[in-house]
Order: structure tokens, then C-alpha cells, then sequence
């Protein structure tokens, strides 16, 4: 018997899709998202755990079908949920704000990453987007997927708007780096 | 004047229209207009006039648009002419060509190298006030608006296997060879059109125009998608691990400029050459120039530099320029050839030159000429080679200095730079260097075919500088001649780097390239040295000045620092609440409610409103951190003082986190939710500082530890509900009663069926909760929580009300914990146990941080006339004079109290806790408060804490 | 300058946090005389040449690092990850 009925709100609503040149962002819904950091010397048990529910654990820096690589001894797994497993599980559904970037996106991120962005589709890094520290995961070859924490939806999304705008202005020249 | 018909667009100097050609330079518009003067001289405000062709230009810099917008010190040799071009002089007034402080010229005899230092000693403190000034006034290059720069600039990252710098025959060939291997390959030039020296010389390649084969090439560069060719890019710099600044003129599209950041696995550096001048009398006439450049003018954009010119040198390309200009049909009336022992020892004409003096042994002849070519040989571009340290080293046979090999890792030099200085020599280092290159990467070049292209030897007879009177310029851009290189040499600034700080020779923008090598030459000369024992000056980025406005593009406004916004934000904004940092978040100040007339009213309703109601207020900002594992226990036993592993699952605990050095780190509640599971609470400004903190007890100091840390802050909105009336609120808001909930217990709970925690933990030192939910629910919470604390009486309080609130409880903020406090200053150093280890247990021990002499954590309340406090003042005996070697203490927080009705504060005394009662003198220098208060328990509101426990 | 990660590869300085000397690494006993411990936390050495630092990949993995590189000609030796050196 509830006396309330809590409505939800994602990152970045208000403030996404926006598309600019040929450049679009778009906020992603990942549904539920668990961090998974198996405790010392049993990472082969949980893997073989999550296998036996069809989640396929990630190689460093590689995102599967249904997990990605998220940190020294941490994989983040998109899970409604989980089986019990010899590891620390948080709930980070709603820690993130993830955005695609896609059309020239490589052309984007130079502004604002540090890492080479030619990339195998798959590719999950942990660096920097401006100043924030950021998940940028390459999903295909003209899009990834940047993640910040929530509470800086607003920034990621006004740094992402200004590269964007600065591409576009130099697409209207003919170039396109 | 124009050698031919072309298109032109209007464009104006100093408020003159001239017609121009889009994308040529602005100083081949200002001569092709018949322009001469176009600077005054940084010292002397001598008239200048162009002098060279590229971004090593010492005279033409001018500033370009007007206002806000304005660019002081442009290069005109760089900057490209569009239509509606506003161009000004600089350093003059009123105008360049009638410059009142050309006065400086008429005195320069008492103006020569140190005459600032010499005379301007006396009295001492005029030297701020009234010298300096006037100096600054007289010397100088344009100035900046002083308001903020409204134009657009980048900042963007590159990657490559190999960084080709410098699109001439060698770079081209280069680029070429690498691409074609499938390198990954930037090729960076500095001017808008690839091509290096051909675009400016009449040469062949393979028996076709050599610009046909550039055309050839670029097109062949541009089909390959491993290959990007960046024009307009100065490469500015060369750092560790193959990075390099680079900067990108773009100056359209509502774009001014981007600086790059580019990674390189291998560099070859194809800069090419500058050409160095000779010094004789009075060379730096409008109209005396660099025969390359003048070459440049004629050849590549169709613009003579005179009718009558004279060309004066000691290489082959005095005979080069010569039939360049008669091929373009100007009258070329004079050869002097500084090899067979010619010289022009003088000129004439103040705004334009009229006439050279030449010695020609036998006889000395005046001779009319409106422009004078001259060349003293090349040097080396070795910039880039030189800023990790490397020096070059002296090659006799081109009289210049060459890069030492390996001098910056994985770069090697092809073409000119490298001392090969003709075309097939440079088309041939350019090929055979990138070869070698991307050998070096696992690569095989493809066999290439060399074209066939000019190969005359550069044959040199070195002449640096023409005996005789007058002044001799060599360093134009900051008035440095010959003699005053000579008085720094006979007053002992011997040393290379002492002449150059005392002439100021080559410390102007253009950092001396066409003219740092004759300085060595002419000091050597008068050393008595030779020119590789005297040596060079040192090199150092940026090769070409980079406006700081590149350099933090993005950094401006919004994009200084990341923003954190709670899921609460939106709803404070709009109860219009005036929002202030803290760290990256922002938090609301105070709630003002109608009829409020200023903050303190707000806080002070605030503060009643939590101890007789209920109030809310976002704490999502604190750190969250997640601890499990078997060792988690363990893991808290060791990073707090106090001890964890004996709290009961679902209660929380009030932790001390100390640093190894004894000093306090951090504090907040950390709650048990299960055997192996710990949630840590942080402050909002030791958040990511303890996380990292965790990390590196977990990875360095104590590996063998089983437990896992995880930052859950984001994933949770969480809000404190404080006030006798905030049981009965969350009862009516939650699924479940929560009337058992003990003082210091935790419970899962869920409101609507949303999956929550709540912990009854307090700040104000009412009863009050932390009520946690996943943050996609925060903004919908908080609305209902305030709701309803609206209906009991209450509502949402801000950082004043919550601040009032803890310090009449005594609590601590960051603003105690400073980072010089000790858990015995603050009065908790029962909380360091001893039973086991921790971070900084050992050293709290030391008896300087136990001594009773420390200042303590005090109370302190007004009890004389001046009832206001204040943050930051000073303690003192009570009639005590109010000086620094008096001082016992400060105060670190205040805030009045409607509680009590007086303004309190927290701060440190010195053996402040034996103090209590004593009546003692607070000051405040910088805002001129004196008052006597006295010194009591920090804890001012019920000390028996009877509130709280409800 | 860059910093081969031996987890992430290699990445700019501007993703690392710099802390100091790795002796860091070698923390005294609880019961250690305070001398030992004020070497421990205080006192370094400032070489010209090699030196062996601790380095945290804060905007990357997470990782902790002992980092050998030379402070003369700035060239990074060698980078591994501080709990294989701890344990």
C-alpha cells in the first residue's frame, strides 16, 4: 500500500537529443547496470556464474554483448539481475549519465579525449571527456558511447555541444578533422 | 606593385583602403600598395618595413581588427588578407610614419645594452612607481582590449604513427613515402600551401614547373586515408614521449585558432631553413630585406618589392635573385658580392630606403635604390631538435648549426634543417629518412622513384658583420646591434646566455630566428672565441607565439570546471534559492520566503523551523562509498581511528579518518548493512580525496586485504530529514513504520515500492534521517518530502540554516579538519585506538601532536559591547596588544544563533580546553572587529543530546 | 609526458596523479621507533637520474603505480602495478 508514487527522471532528460552538422547526441537508456568486482582469486567463479545465465564476462578494455570492462577489477554487467556471485555488487543503474555520440564522432571526442579514438569497435576506455573522468566506448564505427557520472550530465553535454559546433563550422569550410 | 592582373577585395591599414588578393599575405598586399613603413621598432622607434616571408617576421607585426576583437602583434607575413581586413600599426603615435617617441632614435647613444639597469637605480623605490612605467609606456608591441576575448578557439587531441613537420621537397617526400608504407601519417605545415621553398623559388622538377610536382604530390597525399595533411599548423613544440603542441590558424568560420595536442610514435622534422642577414650601417630601412623573401614577393604572389633593387650577399642566391627579378622584368642596379670582399657599409632614406653606400675596394659608390636584397646564408630550423635539452652542433661547411642526432627521442631530420640545401639533396633525405622510419615501425616502404630536380652545392663564404661606423642592427624585433653585443662582451657578459639577458638579443616574439646566429658570430668574434665554442642560447617552446586563449580553449565560463548538479537542482532554483559551491556541486545558500528582506532572516527561520518542525535538505553530495568482502571489516579497522569491525549489522558509527602523518584526513558515519558490507559516508569536499585514499591502502599498503571499494554516490539521491517532526513525516511518506528505528540504525525501506535506505543519523542534533533512493527518483522525493514537511510546519533549509545548525552542536566541518588539526586538537583522541593499526596511529603518538601547548577546539560567544564574530580572526589574552607574536588561536567558524540568540563560533586556543570560561580578545584586521568573548564548550545546544535521541 | 599503463596502455600525464616516492611502499611496523617513521614520511632523496615514484591512474583504471623514470632525460623505464610490488 504505497502513499506515493515516485515518478523517475533520466540524466539528461531535458537537455538530449540535440543534433548538430551531421553530429548527434542522444541520452542511452542502459537499463540495470551492476559493478561486479569479484573478491580475491575467484574472478574464474564468477565468470563461470554469469556464463551459466548468458552473460558473457569482458576482456580488459572490451565491452560483450551484455557487460563491459569498467575499471581494475571491475566489470560493469546490463542485468535486470544477478545471480549470486563471489564479488562486490552495486547497483549503479542510475549513477551514469550515457550519452551516444554519433555521425562524426571521432571528430568530436579529439576535442575532449586524450586517447586515440581509431579504435576497435568494442573498445571500452577510462579516461577523460574535458575534465570529467569518463567511460567512452566505442559501439560502431561512427558512434560511441560516453558515460559521466550523473551529476554532470549538464557539463558533458555542454562540452559535447561546443565540439560538435566547432565541427560543424569547419565542416562549412570543407574540412573535416 | 603587381607584376600582373589579378582579383582584389578592399581592406584597410591604419584606416587607409588598399585592394589586396584573398588568402595572400598581408604583407605582400601592404608592397604590392607601395607600403614601406608598417612598425615602429620596440626601443628606438626606428621605422620599419617588411623584411621577410614567413612567421620568423621581426618588424611587420601589426594588430588585426579593432575593440574586443582586436590581435595585437600579428605577423603580416602570416596573416592572410579577406575582404573587409582591418589592419593597424602598432607602437606609434600618432601614426607610424610621425611617431613622437622616435625621440627615443636621436638619444639612442645613452640608450645602448644595460642602460635601464645602469640608470635607473636610484632612488630605489622610484623604480616601481615612476621608471617603470614610463618605460613600459615607451617600449612595447600592441596591447590587448582588457575585456574578454568573444572569439571561438579549439583545443583538440591527434594520434600517429609518424608527425612529418614541414611540407617542403623534404617533408613532401617524407610524408609520401610513409603514407604510401601505410603509416599513419599528419603532416604539418606551417603555411597555407604545401610546398616549403618551391613555393617561393623558379625551379624544375622533372623537367615540369616544381609546383606542378607539389600539386602532384598533395593530391596523391590527400587519396590516402592514412594520411592527413593539417596546413596553417605551426608545430610550436616538442615534448616527452612523442608529444608535440601544435597550432592551427583557422581564423574562419567563426573559428580563430586550435591547439593540438599531437602523439607521435616517430617525428621527422623537415623545418627547412631561415635566412640570416649581414650587419652593416643602418640595414634595417624600410626597403632592406631578405633576398628569399624578396624572391617569395615576386615569384609566388607577383609582387615587386621595388623598381630599383640592389641584391648584396655571400651565396649563390645573390645571383638567384638577381635573374628572378630581371626574369619578372624589375630593374635589378646592382650586385654586391659580400664573398669577393664587397660591402654596402650604409643607406639612406628615414621612411623608405634611397640609396646604398657600396665598398667595393677600389672605390665607394653611392648608389639609388628603393629596395635592397640581402642574404648572409641560411640556418638550420633546428628549434624543435633543441627543446628537450639537445644542442645543435657547428657544421663549417654550411657556416651554420646543424640538430644533433637523437637529440629529442624517435625524431629524426630530413631536408634543410638537416644542412642539405638543395632540392634533389632534400627530395633524396626526405626518402631515404622515411624509410628508415617506418622500418623502425615494422614497416616497408614502397620503392620510390626520385624525381629529377636541381642540385647545385651551396657554397658559403661566412660574413656576419661590415666593419665601419653606425649602428648595425642584428636583432631587429628588440633594437639589439652590433655594439651592443660588443659593450656585453667587454663589460664580462661573456657567456652566450649572459649577453642575450643583457642585450636582450633574440628575446623578442620572433625569439631571434633570422638573427641569433650573427649575434654568436659577432660575439665570438669579439670574445676572441670561435662560434662552437661560444655556442647557442637555448631553445624553447612555443616555436611561434600561441595566444593563451588557444592554449585554455574551453576553459572559459562553463567549461573552467565540471558542474554537479543533485537531482534536487531544478526544484531549488526555482523556490528561488540562491545557489553556492561547494566543491564542483552547487548547493542552495538559503530558501527566501516572501517578505524576507535578507539572508540572515531566511537562515534564522530556518534554523527555528528544523529545531521546532521538520526541514529537508539535499545530502546526495556527500561521498558514498561501497565496501565489501570478507576483509571489509578489516579494511575499516585500519583507515579509521576508531573501530568498525565490532558495529552490529544495521547501525552506523560516526568514523575519524586520520592521515599517516598523524593529521586528521576526513570524518563521517559509516553504516553496517551486512556481515561483509559497509557503506562510508564522506564530506562533500574529502569525497573523491577518500576514495583515492581507499584505493591506495587496498593496492599499496595493505594488498593482502579482501575487501572492494566502490563509489555508489551518483547512484543514490539521498536527503536528510531533520526536526522533532521528522519520524512523523517519513511515517506518513514510507511503506513501513519506522518508529523502532533506533538512534545510529540503518533499515532498507522502500517509499511507493521504490527500493530504499534509511539511516537515522543527525547533523543538527535533532532527531533526524537519511533517507537514500535511486537517483532517477531523487527530483520526485525530494518535491514529496518538502511537501510535506510544508504541511507539518516546516521545509526545505539551505547551507546557512545547516551550518547554524552544527555549529551549535559543536560539530566539525572541513573548516576545523583543515589539514593541520590532530584527532587531540578537536578533543577526540580517545577515538584513536590503540587495540589495533591504523593510518596514522603511529604517528599521533608524537609528542608535538599531543602537547598541551597545541591549540585546542573551543566555543567561543561575545560577552562585551560588539557583539559580531567573525571567520578568520584572531584570539588574543584579553589585553594582550592584538600583533602576530601575541597570537593564541583563530576562529574557523561563526554564525549567529537564533537559538540562542547571539552570535557563536568555533575555533582553535591555544590549551583552549583548561581555557573554558576565561574572557579573551577576538580581532579581526581585515574587517576592523575587536570584541572580548569567552572561551566555552563547543558544544553549545543541548549538550546531553536529549534531542536527538528523541 | 606519458605513462605506459599496464592495464589501459599508454596515456597522457594529464590522467595520472602524482604522489611522491614509492618507499611509500615500504611502511614500518605499528611499534616502529618514530624516527623510522619520520624517514618513512618526510625525509627524500632528490636524485638526478633514476627515480622510482608512485603514481595513481585516477582518470583511468583506477590502478596504483610504481613508476621508474629518469628524471634527467625524462624517460619512463618501466611502469607496473604497485600491489605486484607490495605483495
Amino acid at each position: 500500500m504505497s502513499v506515493v508514487n515516485l515518478i523517475a527522471k533520466s540524466a539528461c532528460a531535458g537537455l538530449l537529443p540535440v543534433t548538430i552538422g551531421d553530429v548527434t547526441l542522444a541520452e542511452v537508456d542502459q537499463g540495470s547496470m551492476w559493478s561486479v568486482s569479484p573478491f580475491q582469486g575467484v574472478e574464474k567463479d564468477c565468470v563461470v556464474a554469469l556464463k551459466r545465465v548468458g552473460i558473457a564476462w569482458p576482456e580488459v578494455g572490451q565491452r560483450s554483448a551484455n557487460a563491459a570492462w569498467f575499471g581494475l577489477d571491475q566489470v560493469i554487467v546490463f542485468a535486470q539481475e544477478l545471480p549470486n556471485l563471489p564479488a562486490a555488487v552495486t547497483d549503479q543503474s542510475d549513477a551514469w549519465a550515457v550519452v551516444s555520440v554519433s555521425g562524426n564522432s571521432q571528430g568530436v571526442l579529439a576535442r575532449l579525449v586524450p586517447v586515440a579514438l581509431r579504435v576497435p569497435v568494442g573498445t571500452v576506455m577510462r579516461t577523460l571527456v574535458g575534465h570529467m573522468t569518463a567511460h567512452v566506448t566505442c559501439v560502431a564505427h561512427d558512434r560511441f558511447e560516453v558515460m559521466v557520472m550523473r551529476s554532470m550530465a549538464r557539463t558533458l553535454v555542454h562540452d559535447l555541444t561546443n565540439a560538435a559546433e566547432a565541427l560543424a563550422a569547419r565542416g562549412a569550410l570543407g574540412a573535416d578533422i | 606593385m603587381r607584376l600582373y592582373d589579378v582579383v582584389t577585395v578592399p581592406f584597410t591599414f591604419d584606416g587607409v583602403t588598399y585592394r589586396g588578393v584573398v588568402g595572400e599575405t598581408l604583407a605582400a598586399a601592404l608592397i604590392a600598395n607601395g607600403v614601406k613603413v608598417v612598425a615602429r621598432s620596440f626601443k628606438y622607434h626606428r621605422p620599419r618595413g617588411v623584411m621577410g616571408s614567413g612567421s620568423e617576421e621581426p618588424n611587420a607585426l601589426v594588430t588585426i581588427g579593432r575593440g574586443v576583437a582586436a590581435e595585437p602583434n600579428v605577423r603580416a607575413t602570416v596573416q592572410e588578407v579577406y575582404g573587409g581586413l582591418e589592419a593597424f600599426s602598432q607602437n606609434a603615435w600618432p601614426s607610424v610614419k610621425t611617431d613622437v617617441m622616435a625621440v627615443n632614435d636621436l638619444v639612442s647613444p645613452f640608450l645602448g645594452a644595460g642602460f635601464y639597469y645602469k640608470t635607473f637605480m636610484w632612488p630605489k623605490a622610484f623604480w616601481e612607481k615612476v621608471y617603470e612605467p614610463i618605460i613600459r609606456r615607451a617600449a612595447g608591441l600592441g596591447g590587448l582590449s582588457g575585456k574578454a576575448d568573444p572569439e571561438t578557439y579549439e583545443k583538440a587531441f591527434a594520434f600517429c604513427d609518424v608527425l612529418v613537420i614541414g611540407a617542403g621537397p623534404a617533408g613532401l617526400m617524407a610524408a609520401l613515402v610513409a603514407g604510401e608504407a601505410g603509416a599513419d601519417v599528419i603532416l604539418a605545415e606551417e603555411d597555407y600551401a604545401l610546398g616549403g621553398r618551391l613555393l617561393a623559388e623558379v625551379e624544375d622538377i622533372d623537367g615540369l614547373p616544381a609546383m606542378e610536382w607539389v600539386a602532384s604530390v598533395e593530391a596523391r597525399l590527400q587519396a590516402m586515408p592514412n594520411v592527413r595533411v593539417m596546413t596553417r599548423t605551426s608545430v610550436t613544440g616538442a615534448y616527452d614521449q612523442g608529444t608535440f603542441g601544435a597550432f592551427e590558424r583557422v581564423d574562419r568560420a567563426g573559428l580563430k585558432a586550435c591547439f593540438w595536442r599531437i602523439v607521435a610514435r616517430r617525428s621527422v622534422l623537415c623545418a627547412g631553413a631561415l635566412e640570416r642577414g649581414i650587419a652593416f650601417a643602418n640595414n634595417d630601412r624600410p626597403g632592406v630585406m631578405m633576398a628569399g623573401a624578396v624572391r617569395a614577393y615576386v615569384n609566388r604572389w607577383g609582387v615587386a618589392t621595388g623598381a630599383r633593387v640592389a641584391v648584396f650577399g655571400n651565396t649563390d642566391d645573390v645571383a638567384r635573385t638577381a635573374r628572378d627579378l630581371e626574369a619578372a622584368g624589375i630593374e635589378v642596379v646592382a650586385l654586391i658580392d659580400a664573398a669577393v670582399g664587397e660591402r654596402v657599409i650604409g643607406t639612406k632614406g628615414r621612411h623608405g630606403l634611397t640609396s646604398i653606400t657600396v665598398d667595393r675596394g677600389r672605390v665607394v659608390e653611392q648608389i639609388e635604390v628603393d629596395c635592397l636584397a640581402v642574404t648572409g646564408g641560411w640556418n638550420p630550423t633546428v628549434h624543435l631538435t633543441c627543446h628537450m635539452n639537445g644542442r645543435p652542433v657547428w657544421d663549417d661547411a654550411i657556416a651554420s648549426f646543424v640538430p644533433t642526432p637523437g637529440a629529442v627521442p624517435d625524431m629524426v631530420t630530413a631536408g634543410a634543417c638537416h644542412g642539405v640545401f638543395h632540392t634533389m639533396g632534400c627530395l633524396l633525405d626526405g626518402a631515404q629518412i622515411a624509410e628508415a622510419v617506418v622500418k623502425t615501425l615494422g614497416l616497408k616502404a614502397k620503392p620510390v622513384v626520385l624525381p629529377d630536380a636541381d642540385a647545385t652545392p651551396y657554397v658559403i663564404t661566412p660574413v656576419w658583420s661590415v666593419a665601419g661606423k653606425g649602428r648595425k642592427w642584428i636583432d631587429y624585433q628588440n633594437d639589439v646591434h652590433v655594439k651592443d653585443i660588443e659593450l656585453a662582451a667587454r663589460e664580462n657578459f661573456r657567456s652566450v646566455e649572459h649577453m642575450k639577458r643583457y642585450t636582450t638579443q633574440g628575446m623578442a616574439p620572433d625569439q631571434g630566428k633570422s638573427s641569433n646566429v650573427v649575434a654568436l658570430a659577432v660575439l665570438a668574434d669579439v670574445t676572441g672565441r670561435g662560434i662552437p665554442e661560444t655556442g647557442t642560447t637555448t631553445f624553447r617552446p612555443p616555436f611561434v607565439p600561441v595566444p593563451i586563449a588557444a592554449m585554455g580553449a574551453g576553459g572559459a565560463g562553463m567549461g573552467f570546471a565540471p558542474q554537479r548538479f543533485a537531482t534536487s537542482h531544478d526544484a531549488t532554483v526555482a523556490a528561488g534559492a540562491p545557489m553556492i559551491e561547494a566543491g564542483l556541486w552547487y548547493r542552495p545558500s538559503y530558501f527566501p520566503n516572501e517578505g524576507e528582506k535578507n539572508w540572515r532572516q531566511s537562515c534564522d527561520r530556518e534554523v527555528n523551523m528544523v529545531r521546532e518542525a521538520v526541514g529537508v535538505v539535499d545530502v546526495s553530495t556527500l561521498g558514498k562509498i561501497d565496501i565489501q568482502g570478507p576483509d571489509a571489516a578489516a579494511l575499516l579497522d585500519f583507515v579509521y581511528s576508531n573501530t568498525f569491525s565490532t558495529l552490529k549489522v544495521g547501525r552506523a558509527r560516526y568514523g575519524l579518518m586520520l592521515r599517516e602523518d598523524g593529521h586528521v584526513l576526513d570524518d563521517g558515519t559509516t553504516a553496517r548493512l551486512g556481515e561483509n558490507h559497509y557503506v562510508m559516508t564522506t564530506t562533500t569536499a574529502a569525497s573523491g580525496l577518500v576514495m583515492r585514499h581507499l584505493e591506495f591502502v587496498l593496492q599499496v599498503l595493505r594488498p593482502d586485504l579482501d575487501a572492494r571499494v566502490i563509489s555508489v554516490t551518483e547512484q543514490w539521491a539521498q536527503f536528510g530529514v531533520a526536526g522533532p517532526k521528522s519520524r512523523e513525516l517519513l511515517n506518513g511518506l514510507l511503506d513501513q513504520g519506522i518508529d523502532e528505528l533506533p538512534f545510529m540504525g540503518c533499515a532498507d525501506v522502500t517509499v511507493g515500492g521504490v527500493r530504499a535506505r534509511l539511516f537515522r543519523i543527525s547533523f543538527s542534533g535533532e532527531m533526524a534521517f537519511e533517507l537514500a533512493v535511486p537517483a532517477r527518483f531523487g527530483a520526485d522525493l525530494y518535491g514529496a518530502l518538502v511537501d510535506r514537511a510544508a504541511v507539518l510546519g516546516g521545509g526545505p533549509y539551505g547551507m546557512e540554516a545547516l551550518n547554524v545548525l552544527r555549529i551549535e552542536k559543536g560539530f566539525i566541518t572541513h573548516a576545523e579538519i583543515h589539514g593541520r588539526v590532530t584527532a587531540f586538537d578537536i578533543g577526540m583522541d580517545r577515538m584513536v585506538s590503540l587495540k589495533k593499526d591504523c593510518v596514522g596511529q603511529a604517528m599521533s603518538r608524537r609528542a608535538g601532536l599531543l602537547g598541551g601547548d597545541r591549540a585546542q577546539l573551543v566555543g567561543l560567544k561575545p560577552v562585551g559591547d560588539v557583539k559580531q564574530l567573525s571567520a578568520g580572526a584572531h584570539l588574543f589574552e584579553s589585553d594582550a596588544e592584538p600583533v602576530r607574536v601575541n597570537g593564541q588561536g583563530y576562529i574557523t567558524s561563526v554564525g549567529f544563533s537564533p537559538t540562542l540568540g547571539s552570535m557563536l563560533a568555533l575555533g582553535f586556543l591555544d590549551r583552549g580546553r583548561a581555557r573554558h570560561g576565561e574572557v579573551i580578545r577576538m580581532v579581526d584586521h581585515m574587517r576592523g572587529l575587536d570584541a572580548q568573548v569567552e572561551v566555552c564548550d563547543p558544544v553549545f545546544f543541548d549538550p546531553e543530546g536529549g534531542r536527538v535521541r528523541g | 609526458m606519458r605513462i605506459n599503463c599496464p592495464v589501459c596502455g599508454e596515456r597522457d600525464r594529464r590522467e595520472f596523479y602524482y604522489v611522491g616516492d614509492a618507499v611509500t611502499l615500504e611502511r614500518p611496523e605499528r611499534n616502529a621507533d618514530l624516527d623510522v617513521w619520520d624517514d618513512y614520511l618526510h625525509l627524500r632523496d632528490n636524485p638526478a637520474g633514476l627515480t622510482r615514484d608512485l603514481w595513481h591512474h585516477e582518470a583511468g583504471c583506477g590502478a596504483w603505480l610504481v613508476v621508474n623514470r629518469n628524471t634527467v632525460t625524462h624517460a619512463v623505464s618501466d611502469v607496473v602495478l604497485a600491489r605486484e610490488v607490495a605483495r
